[in-house]
């Protein structure tokens, strides 16, 4: 090839990548500028660029070509493609693709569809563009009365006791219906038999209103006769009706006093009324104003607030008493040395999973220990004796515990001594063992009473417990083992008791 | 003594600079007489059009390869970095407008011109100065040749004719390069991204491209031909005049890039 050519080649390339750019750009130095203008004028442009889309029904009929300001107004021009016909009465806006996407002039086509608007015409309707803070604002308003609503529905439906009335509704509306559906089954035919009945009532009816055409033309034609008569005999009737007028003016004026006084009665208890009318309207005005108790409730904020607060320390408190749990347990102890039964009540409230309160009666055979000393006398030998007897005693126990995982610490009074314990809870928390110990001052130098146990659930409400009692004490034999029993459960009704005493929250 | 020493010193120091500057200003005069004496001989015949056309050939088929890897990456490079930039406030849409924008205005027209003036400056200068240092510019004119019209004329017409089509494909394969990213590595909307290309490009965007690159090819080549034909000294020579016509060419592009965006503007 030759050196010619190539350059030929180069430069025929050239322009021709040239001119295909010329005719693809959007605007070549005003030449060759299809369609025609229209201008609208608008109070804010913001946003709006030139050669943004203008657009119709969303399609794109064009382009704004200019933006000026004429006076205090954003004058468009745009540009719409050739073929577009625009109706005069149409109405222009400006819109934004999505929430914060571009602006666009959007054209809502009039209904005129005989006068279209000529090249260089302006479209007089516009609407102001939207203000998106505005916008928002309003938006977050109605969202928050929106959520007052749904949070509102939430106390009410969401709830367990809601869900069981709207069932309950349900089964209601239910149950009505298949009433309703077994009385209609049952009673078709009655029901037939009623509206043929009304049916040929109402022919009846017709029958007899035909049938008895003559009769009514009489009817009618005495009536004529009548009014005719009175006519002709009206003259004597108002003579006596003037005598009677006569007569009831003669009793009046025998009455007059008495006519006065109940006319002045009359007036004075519409005096009264009036009074009383003033009072309330005095009244009303002060409630209004915001004066006396009525009014600060019904005009002051304080008072709504108040009650808000009161309503949410409520609420707050129903929810505390309704996370709190409380359980009743109940167990029974076989010591074998002395074979005993020891008895226990116990209430643990559990206000989270965490920590409880318990609350426990014990029934402790061996509970009160005393001794007597004797001294006899024998042959001028005195021996002392020293006799020790345990009886009944009823002791209580008040503890707090706290829980960290499987391990709960507990502390406070045990069998009505100070003490402490802690149980470690294994198998998902059905094997407890634990260990007890309290009664550190205990008399006759006794060392402490130690206790170590286990409990296992074999069901949920039923456990089986074990263990070793007061491990320490072997000089009194009172070292025992027991075995025994209990149940326990969750204790709704309580807690209810317990949610009406006043608790601060 | 020390005293009398500093002034030599300041004198000497000054001196230098004082050359330096009368240097600069003798070589911006030269140059302009070297374009009048251009001007002036383009149009008296005959007319060097073989020569032209190689200059052409050398000038703008030669350089097609260097100009158009420039210009793809730098469009590449340019929808990247304006995507990773957009996207930070939900306007990636615009890539395109920005690749196609910055492409036709300033970047096609720039780097093309750099390239050249690495490329063919430096070929220019090199290839004059030699003919120089071994006098065969003299040669020339004893055969009664101008050099100036033989020499000087056919380049800068072929640098000026030519660097504008060169620009014209470095815009094309420009912004096809940011297409081929925004689009097949970035994910963009295809049909968007053509759309958005094409909405805010005007055709001034790209003729003023065209007259830059115009400019640019007259500035390098005139500056080139000078440099050639100042060479003195031998080899050494035409590697300083050399190295003189890529620098000063290089600065030109640029210095007279901003004047006249700005005139354009």
């Amino acid at each position: 090839m030759s050196r010619e050519a190539k350059v030929g080649i180069f430069v025929v390339l050239g322009l021709v990548v040239l001119t295909y750019f010329t005719f693809r750009v959007s605007k070549w130095g005003g030449i060759g500028e299809k369609g025609y203008k229209l201008s609208v004028d608008f109070e804010n442009a913001s946003g709006l660029e030139p050669k943004a889309n203008v657009k119709m029904a969303g399609v794109p009929v064009g382009k704004v070509e200019e933006i000026q300001l004429v006076g205090n107004r954003a004058r468009l021009v745009l540009r719409v493609n050739e073929g577009i016909r625009i109706p005069v009465d149409s109405v222009a806006s400006v819109q934004t693709q999505g929430l914060l996407g571009e602006k666009y002039v959007e054209i809502l086509p009039g209904k005129q569809a005989d006068q279209m608007l000529p090249s260089g015409g302006r479209i007089a309707n516009t609407v102001a563009p939207v203000n998106l803070d505005e916008m928002i604002r309003k938006l977050s308003l109605i969202a928050d009365d929106v959520k007052r609503f749904t949070d509102s529905l939430a106390g009410s439906i969401g709830t367990e006791e809601g869900k069981r009335s709207v069932t309950e509704i349900l089964r209601n509306v239910r149950e009505a219906s298949a009433v309703l559906r077994n009385v209609t089954a049952g009673n078709e035919d009655r029901l037939n038999r009623i509206l043929a009945n009304i049916d040929t009532l109402s022919a009846d009816l017709k029958d007899i209103s035909s049938s008895n055409k003559e009769d009514l033309r009489a009817t009618i034609a005495n009536l004529r006769s009548f009014s005719q008569t009175l006519k002709e005999q009206t003259p004597g009737l108002a003579k006596k009706l003037e005598a009677m007028g006569d007569q009831v003016s003669g009793v009046i004026g025998e009455n007059r006093e008495n006519i006065k006084e109940s006319i002045s009665n009359l007036k004075s208890a519409s005096a009264k009324l009036d009074n009383t009318l003033l009072a309330a309207e005095k009244v009303f005005a002060k409630i209004e104003r915001g004066e006396g108790t009525l009014g600060k409730l019904v005009n002051d904020n304080t008072a709504h607030t108040s009650l808000t607060d009161t309503l949410d320390g409520i609420n707050r408190y129903v929810r505390k008493t309704e996370a709190l749990k409380t359980f009743l347990d109940y167990r029974l102890e076989y010591q074998t040395e002395p074979s005993e039964y020891k008895h226990y009540v116990n209430l643990r409230l559990q206000p989270s999973a965490d920590k409880y309160y318990l609350i426990g009666v014990v029934d402790d055979p061996l509970g009160k220990l005393s001794a007597t000393d004797t001294t006899t006398v024998t042959d001028g030998v005195t021996t002392k004796t020293q006799s020790d007897t345990y009886s009944n005693k009823l002791k209580f126990s008040a503890q707090v515990a706290k829980r960290f995982s499987g391990l709960t610490l507990r502390g406070g009074v045990m069998e009505s001594t100070g003490g402490v314990g802690a149980d470690y809870e294994i198998l998902k928390d059905r094997l407890t063992v634990g260990v007890d110990a309290f009664d550190f001052t205990r008399k006759g130098n006794q060392p402490p009473h130690l206790k170590a146990f286990g409990n296992y659930d074999i069901v949920k409400n039923l456990f089986i417990t074990g263990g070793v009692d007061d491990i320490l004490n072997d000089e009194k034999s009172l070292r025992t083992f027991f075995l025994g029993f209990g149940i326990k459960f969750e204790d709704e009704d309580l807690k209810t008791v317990l949610g009406a005493v006043p608790i601060k929250p | 003594m020390a005293k009398e020493g500093n002034r030599i010193g300041l004198n000497a120091a000054l001196e230098k600079f004082g050359t330096r500057v009368f240097g600069m200003l003798e070589d911006l005069g030269n140059i302009f007489v070297l374009l009048l004496q251009c001007v002036s001989w383009v149009f008296r015949p005959p007319s060097e059009f073989r020569n032209i056309v190689k200059q052409m050939e050398e000038v703008g088929i030669r350089s097609m390869p260097v100009v158009l890897v420039t210009a793809t990456f730098t469009g590449m490079v340019i929808a990247l970095q304006s995507w990773s930039g957009f996207q930070r406030f939900q306007a990636t849409s615009l890539v395109g407008s920005v690749v196609a924008l910055s492409i036709t205005r300033e970047l096609g027209p720039v780097f093309a011109g750099l390239m050249v003036s690495g490329r063919v400056g430096a070929a220019m200068a090199a290839e004059l100065g030699t003919m120089k240092v071994t006098e065969q510019i003299d040669a020339l004119v004893t055969l009664a040749t101008n050099p100036v019209k033989y020499l000087v004329v056919p380049r800068v017409i072929a640098a000026t004719v030519v660097l504008p089509i060169l620009v014209v494909f470095a815009d094309l394969v420009g912004i096809l390069g940011g297409y081929f990213v925004a689009v097949y590595l970035l994910g963009a909307n295809s049909y968007v991204y053509i759309n958005k290309t094409y909405q805010y490009l005007e055709f001034k965007d790209i003729y003023t491209g065209l007259v830059k690159a115009a400019v640019f090819g007259f500035l390098i080549a005139i500056i080139s031909c000078y440099n050639g034909f100042i060479a003195q000294g031998g080899a050494e020579g035409v590697g300083r005049a050399t190295m003189r016509a890529v620098v000063a060419s290089s600065m030109v592009v640029l210095i007279s890039d901003y004047f006249m965006t700005s005139l354009m503007f």
